[in-house]
């Protein structure tokens, strides 16, 4: 096709694309159009395929135009449930993701402080030689960007294969409360509702949560309802003001750990009016507290003390209006006004959160506080009455939580500690009974702890394997955790990645990756929906997928007669045959995509984890026609694979019983209710004093995704957000003499760093409140924030620690 | 070269919005459908990435025009940076 020819195509199909959101938009019933396949006279055609945006938790899908082996243009998808055509700026431009002009194309070993390029035949060796070596000592450390398959590979890998649990990945950071907050009160992992709640909704609560930013696609589909003329109101609980706000009917600015009095003020409010669903509790839930602290104080335990109703009424009475006001400095009538709210039949409430909740040294009590209220007020399955936890990586749900890439889990949900799970994974493994361990690992800042100790000061960590992630930048507290790692000789540091960032500057050896549409992937987004792409182009140089690498060393080490690398049958781990019993070498990268799907057959392998924990996933072949679905997925006797909305509800869930109404089928307490837990309001680790005055939150910005290595080389969203700051109150800058564009010192116990100051910006925090982002590697605003965790989750808190801001010179 | 798709909204009142659809259709820069509603589709083709940034920001600040949404970005013409 002609250029010209070519750019005549590309703006038809622009322009259909946009008439077709204006219909959508106005109401207008057209059909869906798949998009155009350019002119068949061309040789090197446009075509068109679907995948799930590389980005965040949401799970748009977006339709994307290849060429030449090329990806050349993306846009929404039509048929996509989640996201009906729209993207974000993100969205739209993650092709680009893929031309950074300083892609990692070749294995790098760290040789008289240069990384030099060598061949993948002595890469794999090294990092064969360094597990066998010590495999006791060897860790992985993953990401909630792993596929499905890459996680599962990897969890078997060292589950399986080297006996050991000594495996985190980043969803730790982002997720580890809320998924603490779902086991405590539903004894289950993931949520019960879905983004549909999102249009059933009268009332929208945003806890901590910056929406219009974080998750602008989900935004907008519940702003656009107001567009097309219906009522929903948006609350946001919030300590700055961000562009959220600006679209919120009721901004309530909280202090930083307010929101456990705040949700505990409603439940007194429910409680005191007597509006509670009495009829709802009395028939579904429990009530508990935690017991009392270990002889050496070592925290109670997440199962909890039995308490009735009345000795939850007397727990909660201190929670009035004037005094949860005096701690979260939310006015007194607006608590009577939320609980009023809550207290009400005829309204369906939707809570929301991400990161401000989960990233909290109190991170599952405030999970758990909030799944209370609805339970205590029967907003919840229900079309609309939900709380709802929204994750931050497109596969934080589908890998970590249900593949169970965390130093305490196995896949589909199990325990690790659970003798009866590990001998369901030992079946499903083909091992001998009693492979598995059952000492849980270590979580990720424990983990970069003993990595970055020396061996012989208790640094019993040696090496680490990280993929798909970038935890020099991440972790809290960098100065006393991975970034020591440069002055320790005897610690070896493999990074697979896509392109240079903070943890591979650290690394001892780097492998190239591939990355999104250059491999066949799965992703598992916050409603419980997996979704399925074939690969779409070649990645670049010698950039391979992260499951062949894990694979390719796993048979390094099978070949090597390392035991645990062969199931009780003698055969590898990862044994895959032809359809005559003819093995198939997928440890060679030439036959991986050649001769077999080896993504279909670690997620069929896989499937059989997700029917014990009742997260039943069809087979793959039917993600490959559908825009995900969402689990359970159970064939109907007409052999209909079909998705769940609703959990837990009748009619919805295909696991309650027929005229339970409600059935918490994996209830803590096993007698199929949910529990409300009491948990009381406790003030965080580290609080502001003359030395450090000022609160200090990190987060995310709209045009970034996490630690930027992917956004940063797209030129669009770099120039539109190209550099941190540090917003702050213009009282408190007026206070210290700065403006906006000054530079200033923000510094903790910990570290510091420059930064310019921003006034007036996108956000707006209150007095003695700073706000910044943490995408740029220069400066790393983690080498101020706090390392201190919720007990139960390990989650940090990044929310929220103790900072000066000093003017610079 | 930029071509992208955007969806823009119009202003409730109708004075308004008929002038700003001219003054879209007089645009060189854009190919502007139907109006549907107070929305209207167009493909918009530019010099360059930041010029077609620049003209949806222009779009935005227009009279008569409630927001502006890119709903489709052809990639090829662009390249990446290096952070």
């Amino acid at each position: 096709m002609s250029t010209v020819d070519r750019r005549e195509f590309l703006k038809a199909s622009a322009l259909a694309a946009a008439t077709a959101a204006a219909a959508r938009a106005s109401g207008i019933s057209l059909p869906i159009l798949e998009p155009q396949a350019a002119p068949s006279s061309s040789a090197q055609a446009l075509r068109w395929d679907k995948a799930p945006c590389r980005f965040c938790g949401t799970g748009c899908h977006v339709m994307v135009g290849t060429e030449n082996g090329r990806v050349v243009a993306i846009q929404g998808d039509q048929k996509a449930e989640v996201n009906k055509g729209l993207l974000c700026v993100k969205g739209y431009h993650v092709g680009l993701a893929l031309y950074g002009r300083d892609r990692l194309t070749q294995p790098m070993l760290r040789t008289q402080g240069r990384l030099v390029p060598i061949s993948w035949d002595k890469a794999l060796d090294i990092v064969a030689d360094r597990i066998a070596a010590d495999p006791g000592r060897f860790a992985i450390y993953g990401s909630g960007q792993w596929t499905i398959g890459e996680g599962y590979a990897a969890n078997k890998f060292i589950k399986a294969g080297l006996g050991s649990n000594l495996i985190d990945a980043n969803p730790r950071l982002c997720m580890a409360s809320a998924v603490t907050g779902f086991i405590s009160t539903f004894g289950v992992d993931e949520p019960p509702g879905v983004y549909d709640d999102l249009d059933r909704c009268d009332v929208a609560i945003l806890w901590g949560n910056n929406m219009a930013e974080m998750h602008p696609v989900l935004f907008s589909r519940l702003v656009d309802r107001r567009a097309r003329g219906e009522k929903v109101v948006i609350i946001d609980l919030t300590t700055r003001r961000t562009r959220t706000s600006e679209l919120a009917d009721q901004v309530l600015f909280f202090k930083p750990q307010g929101d456990l009095a705040i949700a505990n003020g409603i439940a007194h409010q429910l409680v005191k009016n007597g509006t509670c669903d009495t009829a709802f509790v009395a028939a579904h839930c429990n009530f508990r507290r935690l017991g009392e602290p270990g002889a050496d104080g070592a925290q109670p335990d997440m199962l909890g003390v039995p308490m009735t109703f009345e000795e939850y009424a007397k727990a909660l009475e201190p929670y009035t209006p004037q005094r949860v006001e005096e701690l979260s400095g939310v006015p007194a009538e607006s608590i009577v006004m939320l609980g009023d709210l809550f207290g009400r039949r005829d309204r369906r409430i939707n809570s929301l959160w991400c990161m401000g909740m989960n990233q909290h040294t109190r991170g599952t009590a405030i999970n758990c506080l909030v799944h209370g209220i609805h339970l205590l007020s029967g907003h919840f399955g229900k079309p609309g009455d939900a709380a709802t936890s929204l994750t931050g990586q497109p596969s934080a749900c589908g890998t970590a939580r249900e593949v169970g890439t965390l130093c305490h889990l196995l896949p589909g949900g199990l325990s690790v500690t659970n003798p009866g799970h590990r001998a369901i994974a030992e079946k499903h493994w083909n091992l001998e009974p009693g492979r598995l361990s059952g000492r849980i690992g270590l979580h990720a800042v424990e983990l970069f702890k003993r990595f970055s100790t020396p061996t012989d000061q208790g640094g019993d960590i040696t090496t680490v394997w990280v993929q798909v992630t970038n935890p020099a930048h991440t972790i809290p507290d960098l100065n006393h955790s991975i970034r020591r790692k440069a002055q320790l000789a005897d610690k070896f540091l493999i990074v697979s990645d896509v392109y240079p960032t903070a943890t591979t500057e650290l690394a001892d050896l780097v492998l190239p990756s591939a990355m999104w549409v250059e491999k066949n992937g799965m992703y598992g987004n916050s409603e419980r929906r997996t979704q399925h792409w074939f690969k779409m182009v070649e990645p670049p140089g010698e950039a391979r997928d992260d499951a062949w690498q894990m694979i390719a060393v796993s048979r390094r080490l099978f070949d090597r007669g390392v035991p645990g690398m062969r199931d009780k049958d003698g055969r590898w781990l990862f044994h895959t045959a032809d359809s005559a019993g003819k093995e198939i070498p997928i440890w060679e990268w030439k036959r991986y995509y050649s001769d077999t799907v080896v993504d279909e057959r670690l997620f069929d392998e896989y499937r059989a984890f997700s029917r014990h924990k009742h997260k039943d996933l069809a087979p793959y072949r039917e993600y490959v026609k559908a825009r995900g679905l969402r689990w359970p997925v159970v064939q109907n006797s007409d052999g209909e694979w079909k998705e769940t909305r609703w959990r837990f509800t009748e009619g919805s869930d295909p696991y309650v019983a027929k005229g339970k109404g409600f059935q918490f089928y994996h209830s803590v307490t096993k007698d199929d209710r949910a529990l409300i837990w009491f948990r009381p309001y406790e003030p965080p680790p580290e609080v502001p004093d003359a030395e450090y005055p000022f609160w200090l939150c990190t987060g995310r910005v709209l045009e970034h995704w996490h630690s930027g290595t992917m956004t940063r080389r797209i030129p669009q969203l770099h120039r539109a957000m190209p550099k941190a700051y540090v917003e702050m109150n213009h009282l408190d800058a007026r206070a210290l003499g700065v403006r906006s564009g000054e530079m200033v010192t923000v510094r903790s116990r910990r570290g510091e760093v420059d930064l310019p100051v921003w006034l007036g910006g996108r956000g707006d925090p209150r007095p003695g409140e700073v706000f910044v982002p943490f995408f740029d590697e220069n400066p790393l605003i983690n080498r101020v924030t706090l390392a201190a965790y919720d007990p139960y989750s390990k989650q940090p808190d990044y929310k929220k620690c103790a900072v000066a801001v000093v003017p610079k010179a | 070269m930029a071509i992208s798709g955007i969806l823009i909204t119009l202003s409730h009142d109708s004075e308004r919005q008929r002038l700003a659809c001219e003054r879209l259709r007089r645009d060189q820069r854009l190919v502007v459908g139907e109006l549907l509603g107070r929305h209207v589709a167009a493909s918009a083709v530019t010099a360059s990435p930041d010029d077609d940034l620049a003209l949806v920001d222009e779009l935005r600040r227009a009279d008569g025009v409630d927001s502006v949404e890119i709903v489709f970005v052809a990639l090829d013409e662009h390249s990446g940076a290096e952070s």
